[in-house]
């Protein structure tokens, strides 16, 4: 190419040559396309248009150019101009200058001690009553063992003899030879159990709604969330990248007032309709109260908003027969489009499970991202859901439930602070049905790191006396709205009344001790 | 092992053998053709299905004032080609997934829409699980002492890690994983994806920088993504681009205000799972020193699987392991469990030990997947006083070098290491990859086969995994039936000789 422009004559001959062809290819052409009918009259009509008004069609001709070469330089326009032009040499030293932070910062004393020595490690086999490394046995109110079945003595058996026929691991995600037949039994179990279509499991619990909100909800879709959601929810929305609105926890008349502003800021705009969710939880795990359902579920019908509903900690604790928030309030299942739930809670296996109809579930097979790309859920684990789902729909489970609820009750009596009780248990929407209870300092003002400080020296001293119970963890720096510091007592059927109220005197004294 | 080092140092000259060979031109022309003519087809069936058989499209359109889940466009690829060929996927097995697989018999009546299990198993050689060190097992070492672990330890520990769901085990399985990766201390996770998804975000945030390699697994994308933190590509396992990539980022620093980058965390895996390639770890820490970037190491596939002891990468490059800020891996491959880990020095675990979703959200990992793994650990290190561990490892290395020289020397197109125990076998044609499924079946061989959008358009695969568990004998009877489809489906199409 050089060559050529630095040689005048040899363009000449280029040229000659170049137009030679045409010329040959024209004619070939023109002699090809008199066989072809109606070439030559089409052509006399684009000859025809271009003579009858040959600057209209130079204009527009020039129009077009223009339009592609304006599209073109602008994008080039705005790289070049962010990017600073540095020579090599300024390059080099631009690298021996940068120093990157420290991968992770120091974790500081207070921290260290809270958050890392702090947490206690339980040996042998974990339930209600569970051992400690130094040997004590506690009644154990951390756990989310609701009814007291995790590592009962039926699901262990039926753990051995998944190791018995599948070994341990599924070596492979589901799409590849990873679906186990016992998988299928599961996925019918729940959608059985809860009077849905079909249900897909997930290896995770945390990761199940983390990949199903994503899955539905693309960028330019709509979804409204409670601002007290669960962790899972935040990482799942923000992933999905989606236009995310948050309404007041648990606040009905801001959700109706937020949704009413979308519906006129539409109606305006004359918006295309998108893909629409609402997502909250049955029980939240920020607070342990209940969501308001059957005003979001009227809501949900006025705007037509979808709503994903995570029963993580509600399956097999509400309702008579433990089938969840939906028989508590007496709800027809078909009134929500998906559940989300959680293998590991009240089951006490591992893993979650998303429950809906068919379309929902068979578009998550390629598309919920924990789902297609993780190995599946070991064989023996989900041969013990299968066991604790058993449980749950038997009689024996039926009174797991109404046994968890008198727990319930008899615990928050003798949790009840008297006037010199410097804390307070958490009150919210339905709580006094949530086996989950919040307990915090009266006092709110002191700097947050304070309060966990005197909260911890609570749960120390609970543990001293025989009673295991755990502030509420949550990761500061990434959480959206940080709930208040407060202890999570987590209630069990496995313990006795007598036990149970053992425990709530123990905290109380422990408060006592540690505040007053 | 003087054979074992000179085959590497081979494989690092010789670059222009270990680059993937090109297809032939009419292969290109016929895989572009078909996919025009599956997309034209497609459009077609949309067409007359849509005024014909309204009802069975009605998911795609707006009801009652509700967007349809599945927008018309993205559901194309899904209607048209992925159920033309759905019975190669999700085939439900029972029993090990070991050796071989029983594979539960289906029929579809209804063109693939769904499908009925005819009650007939039929067992066939697996090539395709994870299991490269044999641990899948029903019986043996592994299975007894997990059996006698859920005796003592039952299945759960009942809340996430950080509550009070921290039991014993989790301790012994933490120190076994740091003392096998040569690392100071390690985190596990109950959930191989969510190791990835779920710590990232621990290590960067806002103002950092993390470069990914261009075909990394999906849950790194996924951590990456919400983490906050700004993300490059570089081509994949070239080290040139990657400087590239790197020169400019350092130089340029953050986009508009060209502050500098707080820090930068470089993602590779360790032997990537849809190529079989090895990374290349000894230039990449070269790297390292100029540019002073944090390494994360995703070991998913390589840890048990490759290096003379089975340490990973950086055992097969005897690279010192304290080069690789992060290594992670994953026990659902090598050790035929669940989960994985994040090894390093200890202020680094202890940081994610904090800010890890999993680690405070999540339930932690069943005692029983930890004694399965603990259990393969000590045979893969010898302490369980036998040779077994030393045989599984040598016994994957031969199996994967013969599988993959044989069918070069057939004349496929194989991409990958050659120590890879990943071994992709190219198929182009779209219409290649269910029938090269169907036919491996029909000769009892079950494998993976991969098209779009899971490879680029063009290198539609098959995937093989060898495995620790297979024989030579059974390793010629799979290179033999393979044959056998090569020619029937006309496969064999390299232009290298071997």
């Amino acid at each position: 190419m050089d060559e050529i422009i630095q040689n005048p004559a040899k363009v000449y001959e280029t040229i000659t040559y170049l137009m030679n062809y045409v010329q040959k290819y024209t004619a070939i052409i023109s002699e090809y396309s008199k066989k072809i009918p109606y070439t030559t009259s089409f052509v006399k009509y684009i000859f025809n248009v271009v003579m009858a008004n040959p600057l209209r069609i130079l204009l527009e001709v020039a129009l077009i150019i223009f339009l592609i070469v304006y599209i073109r330089k602008d994008r080039y326009k705005v790289t070049t101009e962010l990017r600073n032009q540095l020579t090599e040499k300024e390059i080099e030293e631009l690298i021996d200058e940068w120093e990157p932070e420290e991968l992770v910062p120091d974790i500081s004393d207070d921290v260290r001690q809270l958050e890392l020595e702090s947490v206690p490690t339980l040996k042998g086999i974990v339930g209600s009553k569970s051992v400690l490394e130094d040997g004590s046995t506690v009644l154990n109110l951390a756990s989310n063992n609701f009814l007291g079945i995790s590592n009962d003595k039926r699901l262990l058996e039926k753990a051995i003899a998944g190791v018995n026929k599948y070994g341990v691991g599924t070596c492979g995600p589901p799409g590849f030879y990873g679906t186990l037949d016992v998988h299928t039994d599961l996925e019918k179990k729940i959608a059985k159990f809860y009077g849905t279509e079909s249900a897909l499991v997930y290896a995770q619990g945390f990761s199940t709604i983390s990949s199903v909100i994503p899955a539905f909800l693309k960028r330019g879709d709509l979804l409204i969330c409670d601002e007290l959601c669960n962790f899972a929810i935040q990482k799942g929305a923000e992933i999905s990248r989606s236009n995310v609105r948050f309404f007041k926890h648990n606040d009905m008349n801001d959700l109706e007032e937020l949704l009413e502003s979308i519906h006129i800021n539409d109606k305006k705009k004359g918006t295309k309709i998108t893909r629409r969710f609402i997502v909250t939880e049955a029980i939240f795990y920020n607070t342990g109260e209940l969501c308001n359902l059957e005003k979001i579920i009227e809501l949900k019908y006025k705007y037509k908003y979808r709503l994903i509903l995570d029963e993580s900690l509600s399956l097999g604790v509400l309702g008579k027969t433990g089938r969840g928030i939906t028989e508590h309030l007496g709800i027809p299942v078909d009134k929500i489009e998906i559940f989300v739930g959680s293998l590991a809670n009240t089951l006490g296996a591992a893993g979650g499970y998303c429950a809906s109809n068919g379309e929902i579930v068979e578009h998550q097979v390629l598309n919920g991202l924990a789902y297609c790309f993780s190995a599946s859920l070991p064989a023996p684990l989900t041969l013990a859901s299968i066991g604790a789902f058993d449980i749950v729909d038997s009689k024996e489970g039926v009174k797991c439930i109404q046994q968890l609820h008198e727990n319930n009750k008899s615990f928050r009596e003798v949790i009840k602070p008297s006037k010199k009780d410097k804390y307070v248990v958490y009150q919210g929407f339905k709580s006094e049905d949530s086996p989950i209870i919040h307990l915090s300092l009266k006092n709110n003002d002191m700097p947050r790191i304070q309060q966990e400080k005197l909260l911890q020296k609570v749960v120390d001293e609970a543990i001293k006396e025989g009673v295991l119970i755990s502030r509420a963890k949550y990761i500061l720096a990434q959480e959206k709205n940080v709930p208040r510091s407060t202890i999570a007592v987590n209630l069990t059927a496995g313990l006795t009344k007598e036990e149970i109220e053992r425990a709530a005197v123990v905290i109380k004294d422990s408060f006592r001790k540690v505040l007053n | 092992m003087s054979k074992n080092k000179s085959q590497k140092s081979a494989t690092i000259e010789d670059t222009n053998d270990s680059k993937a060979e090109e297809a032939p031109f009419v292969v290109l022309i016929t895989t572009y053709l078909s996919y025009l003519i599956l997309i034209i087809f497609g459009h077609i069936r949309d067409f007359f299905g849509k005024i014909f058989k309204s009802g069975e499209y009605a998911y795609l359109r707006h009801q009652n004032g509700y967007a349809p889940l599945n927008s018309d466009f993205e559901n194309f690829y899904q209607r048209r080609l992925y159920l033309r060929i759905r019975d190669v996927f999700n085939r439900p097995i029972t029993n090990v997934p070991g050796r071989t697989l029983t594979l539960l018999d289906r029929v579809s009546h209804d063109k693939n829409k769904t499908f009925q299990l005819t009650g007939t198993t039929t067992e066939v050689l697996n090539l395709s699980s994870y299991n490269y060190l044999g641990f899948a097992q029903n019986k043996g070492p592994c299975a007894e002492a997990v059996k006698a672990c859920i005796k003592k330890n039952g299945i759960t520990a009942d809340s996430s890690r950080i509550v009070a769901g921290t039991h014993e085990i989790h301790k012994e399985l933490e120190k076994t994983v740091a003392r096998f990766v040569h690392q100071e201390d390690a985190m596990v996770v109950n959930m191989g994806f969510a190791t990835n998804s779920t710590t990232i975000p621990a290590l960067v945030q806002k103002g950092s920088l993390i470069i990914s390699d261009q075909l990394n697994h999906s849950s790194l994308i996924f951590g990456a993504r919400i983490s906050g933190s700004k993300i490059r590509v570089f081509k994949h396992n070239d080290m040139k681009d990657l400087e590239g990539v790197l020169r400019e980022a350092i130089s340029q620093g953050q986009p508009r205000t060209h502050r500098p980058w707080k820090k930068i965390l470089v993602m590779v895996e360790g032997l990537y799972s849809m190529e079989g390639n090895i990374v290349k770890l000894d230039k990449l820490i070269e790297l390292k020193k100029k540019y002073k970037f944090y390494l994360y190491v995703d070991e998913a596939h390589s840890i048990g699987a490759l290096g003379k002891h089975g340490r990973g990468v950086c055992d097969y490059w005897n690279v010192d392991p304290n080069l690789v800020d992060i290594h992670m891996g994953t026990f659902t491959k090598s050790f035929g469990a669940a989960g994985g880990y994040i090894a390093g020095k200890k202020k680094i675990i202890d940081w994610i030990r904090l800010n890890s979703h999993s680690n405070t959200y999540a339930e932690g990992m069943s005692p029983l997947v930890c004694q399965q793994i603990i259990t393969s650990f000590k045979i893969i290190m010898g302490e369980d006083g036998t040779s077994d561990g030393k045989k599984r490892i040598k016994q994957l290395m031969d199996n994967s070098r013969y599988l993959s020289s044989e069918l070069k020397k057939m004349g496929f197109i194989i991409y990958g290491d050659p120590d890879s125990p990943v071994v992709p076998l190219l198929l182009y044609n779209p219409a290649k990859v269910s029938a090269f499924s169907r036919e491996a079946l029909a000769r009892k061989i079950g494998v993976v086969v991969v098209g779009y959008p899971a490879t680029p358009i063009l290198s539609s695969r098959v995937r093989f995994c060898c495995s620790a568990s297979h024989s030579r004998e059974d390793m010629e009877e799979i290179v033999k039936r393979i044959s056998e489809i090569g020619d029937l489906l006309k496969l064999k199409i390299s232009s290298r000789k071997y």
